[in-house]
């Protein structure tokens, strides 16, 4: 088997030691780091992606495939040219559950899957107020704010902090995605942003924008 | 002999296995609980409180007293006097409860959406009509209908107002629950009588793992100091934030309710208290919660075992519901098999009546059948005694069949028993030509015309003109101090 191909396998099963492995050997055997990224890894990562989406995988098996390219990416990194590494900059995303809402569990999943794909995200918690969104979204410099609400109270919540968001004046464009199990398309709609049903789709969204 | 048919899910070892760990728990790691006034009292009772930090440690010798302190006998009270539930409950069986808290209505013609204050009336009509739901809950109103700040608040005025039933409590907000507390004392006619008759007892929900937000700390602290009995919970998710196992999310499930539990028993002792556990479990594959994974039914089984037999505290878990969206045969095979299962553990409350799709959804129809299932279970728990008159020897031994004239139809053994079978209500019991005959109805048809005749009767319950307007008098103060 080709090492490349080697390399796809080792991370759809999600083999971090091999994985890392098998990066350094193609280096040493003189592959080039953006072949390697381009004929292994990318691949890998979609077909991860297919497996999760017509659910033939588990979550955690996923989470075991990210985590053995990350650590592949790690070792190709200093191989990478200038130019090629600026693509792996991560985008950062700020989450967090809207004022009036403890429910975390829907967010912390968004964050897993986020950085799983070397997402960076700053997760402000729960009970997170319009104030502090604008804050972090404006310390880091961010493109993306993911929020959740579980209760149907917090999505009021929910409509005011984007309303904030919407009003100040950053210098960029900044997307907002919500979530969260009473949150719908049609509400989303309604106050001018993003909608994704699960932390999968959620991902999916920000990669797709990212691009 | 009554209650008599339960099966253990553990063995002995396991049983006191399980109860070692969690005690050990408390002592060694304790809880984090996000409320000063209450860690004050509780350092000042005995428990090894870091106040900077919100730590909070238990010793042996605590919750051995407060386990001693739970009261064996009690009364949850019922608005109308004429559903009050006596713990241990006389009969052995369980009592039942509806859902609490999801915020779908499905209506009779199959729309969802929020729930109304309207439904929540018709909601109650329902609750009071149903011979087998022994207590209610909220519904789950939302801000599209009344303000979002207060919408327990609101829908509590709903349920003292029309159920005949114990309400049980679940709190929004730390701020809403002196109001609830003062408004259910207001329906009886101040708070001495609340503490004498609770008529209302309250829901405080742990996060796992072992943190006591605000909220939860407060309706803790506040029902001890009213004295109002409270059914602690813990809802954690398998796999999401406890171990995936559902013995491991059991476990920590009831590690988190005993610590409630021993603090409110420390701060009150002798207050009315049940264990409720309400495991979930999250699709690996699709992450969605679920409710109805079988792992979990039997985890609830333990933890129903670990109180009732372990700890000899009442304890109350998911009896029906279903992770299906529609009333299909997904929800009533997950919702029969979750009821009989329980109906057979060591629970004193089975829950959730009325339920559909991960409880987010509540449907008129679906209560009405939840109904006729109880019914069903409650009987599976009665079980049958085997003795002398019941397998009837006698009538075989005396050969009374071999007279030519005998028939088991006209013998005396099936005049003394032949009322005795459970004919759920609405089942068919019927042939086919009367089947036909009747329109072909099925047991959703049913439902739909025990609907119509239970709401074009007249409600059997509603508050009293004057403890009514105590009872406004209290919802236009939360009003002022609540909405934003
Ligand atoms: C676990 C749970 C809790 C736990 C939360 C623990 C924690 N650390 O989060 C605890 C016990 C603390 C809790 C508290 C309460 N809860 Co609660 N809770 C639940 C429960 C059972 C599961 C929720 C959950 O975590 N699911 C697991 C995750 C993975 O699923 P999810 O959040 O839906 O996330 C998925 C999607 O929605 C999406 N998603 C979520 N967020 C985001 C964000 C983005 C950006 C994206 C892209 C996607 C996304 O992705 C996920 C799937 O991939 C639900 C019932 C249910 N069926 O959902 C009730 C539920 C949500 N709670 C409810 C209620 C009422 C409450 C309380 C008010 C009750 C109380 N007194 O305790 C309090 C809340 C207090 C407050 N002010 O916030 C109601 C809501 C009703 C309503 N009207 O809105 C529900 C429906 C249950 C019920 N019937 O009562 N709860």
């Amino acid at each position: 088997m080709l090492p490349t191909k080697k390399i796809f396998q080792k991370i759809i099963e999600g083999d971090e030691v091999c994985t890392v492995e098998l990066c350094r050997e193609c280096l040493s055997n003189g592959y080039d780091a953006m072949e390697i990224l381009e004929k292994s890894m990318i691949p890998a990562m979609d077909q991860c992606g297919v497996l999760l989406t017509n659910r033939k995988s588990f979550i955690p098996q996923v989470l075991m495939s990210t985590r053995a390219m990350q650590a592949g990416i790690e070792v190709l990194k200093p191989y990478l040219s200038q130019q090629e590494n600026k693509l792996m900059i991560s985008e950062t995303v700020i989450i967090g559950t809207v004022m009036g809402d403890v429910h975390t569990i829907g967010k912390n999943l968004v964050s897993i899957m986020l950085e799983s794909v070397g997402t960076t995200v700053i997760d402000l918690g729960a009970n997170i107020s319009g104030k502090e969104f604008i804050d972090a979204i404006t310390k880091y410099q961010a493109r993306f704010v993911m929020m959740s609400a579980m209760l149907t109270s917090a999505m009021v919540s929910m409509r005011k902090i984007v309303k904030e968001i919407k009003d100040h004046e950053f210098g960029w464009d900044v997307v907002i995605i919500i979530g969260g199990v009473m949150v719908t398309l049609a509400f989303a709609k309604e106050i001018g942003v993003e909608y994704a049903e699960n932390a999968i789709i959620g991902m999916e969204k920000i990669l797709k924008i990212h691009d | 002999m009554v209650g008599r048919i339960k099966y253990n899910v553990m063995n002995d070892t396991e049983l006191s296995f399980l109860k070692s760990e969690i005690e050990r728990l408390l002592i060694e790691r304790g809880i984090h609980l996000e409320h000063d006034e209450m860690l004050s009292d509780l350092a000042e009772l005995g428990c090894q409180v870091d106040m900077e930090t919100k730590d909070l440690k238990f010793t042996k010798e605590l919750i051995d007293k407060a386990v001693k302190a739970i009261p064996e006998k009690f009364t949850l009270y019922s608005p109308s006097g004429t559903r009050d539930l006596d713990f241990p409950n006389p009969d052995g069986g369980f009592y039942s409860r509806t859902n609490t808290g999801a915020p779908n209505y499905r209506d009779i013609k199959g729309n969802t959406h929020y729930t109304t204050l309207e439904e929540v009336e018709e909601w109650y009509k329902l609750t009071n009509a149903m011979e087998n739901i022994d207590f209610v809950t909220l519904p789950s109103t939302s801000g599209e209908y009344v303000p979002g700040d207060a919408v327990d608040v609101y829908t509590l005025e709903k349920a003292l107002k029309h159920s005949a039933k114990h309400i049980w409590i679940q709190p929004y907000e730390s701020d809403n629950v002196q109001y609830l507390i003062d408004m259910s004392a207001a329906a009886v006619g101040g708070l001495e009588e609340l503490q004498k008759k609770p008529i209302v007892s309250f829901i405080a929900c742990s996060v796992p793992c072992m943190t006591y937000k605000h909220m939860d700390a407060e309706i803790l602290y506040r029902c001890a100091k009213s004295g109002i009995p409270v059914q602690p919970c813990s809802l954690p998710t398998a796999g999401a934030n406890t171990p995936v196992t559902a013995q491991g999310t059991a476990f920590i499930a009831c590690a988190e309710i005993m610590a409630m539990i021993v603090m409110l028993e420390l701060l009150h002792p002798g207050l009315p208290v049940i264990a409720t556990p309400l495991l979930f479990s999250m699709d690996m594959m699709t992450t969605y919660t679920l409710q109805s994974n079988t792992e979990i039914t039997i985890a609830r089984l333990i933890a129903m075992e670990l109180f009732e037999n372990g700890y000899n505290i009442r304890a109350h878990s998911y009896g029906t519901g279903t992770d299906s969206m529609e009333m299909d045969a997904q929800n009533f095979i997950e919702r029969t098999n979750l009821t009989d299962s329980m109906a057979m553990s060591a629970a004193s409350i089975l829950g959730g009546a009325g339920q559909l799709e991960t409880a987010k959804t509540i449907s008129p129809l679906q209560l009405i059948i939840d109904n006729e299932i109880f019914g069903i279970a409650q009987r599976l728990r009665r079980g049958l005694d085997v003795n002398i008159e019941t397998i009837d020897s006698e009538e075989i031994f005396a050969c009374l069949d071999k007279d030519p004239t005998f028939s088991y139809l006209m013998s005396p053994h099936t005049n003394r028993h032949f009322m005795e079978p459970h004919r759920p209500d609405m089942f068919n019991r019927d042939g086919a030509v009367n089947w036909e005959t009747d329109g072909c109805k099925s047991l959703t048809d049913k439902a739909l015309e025990k609907f119509h005749i239970i709401m074009n009767a007249e409600d059997t319950y509603e508050l009293s003109a004057d403890k009514m307007a105590e009872v406004k008098k209290v919802l236009k103060l939360a009003n002022e101090a609540l909405v934003k």
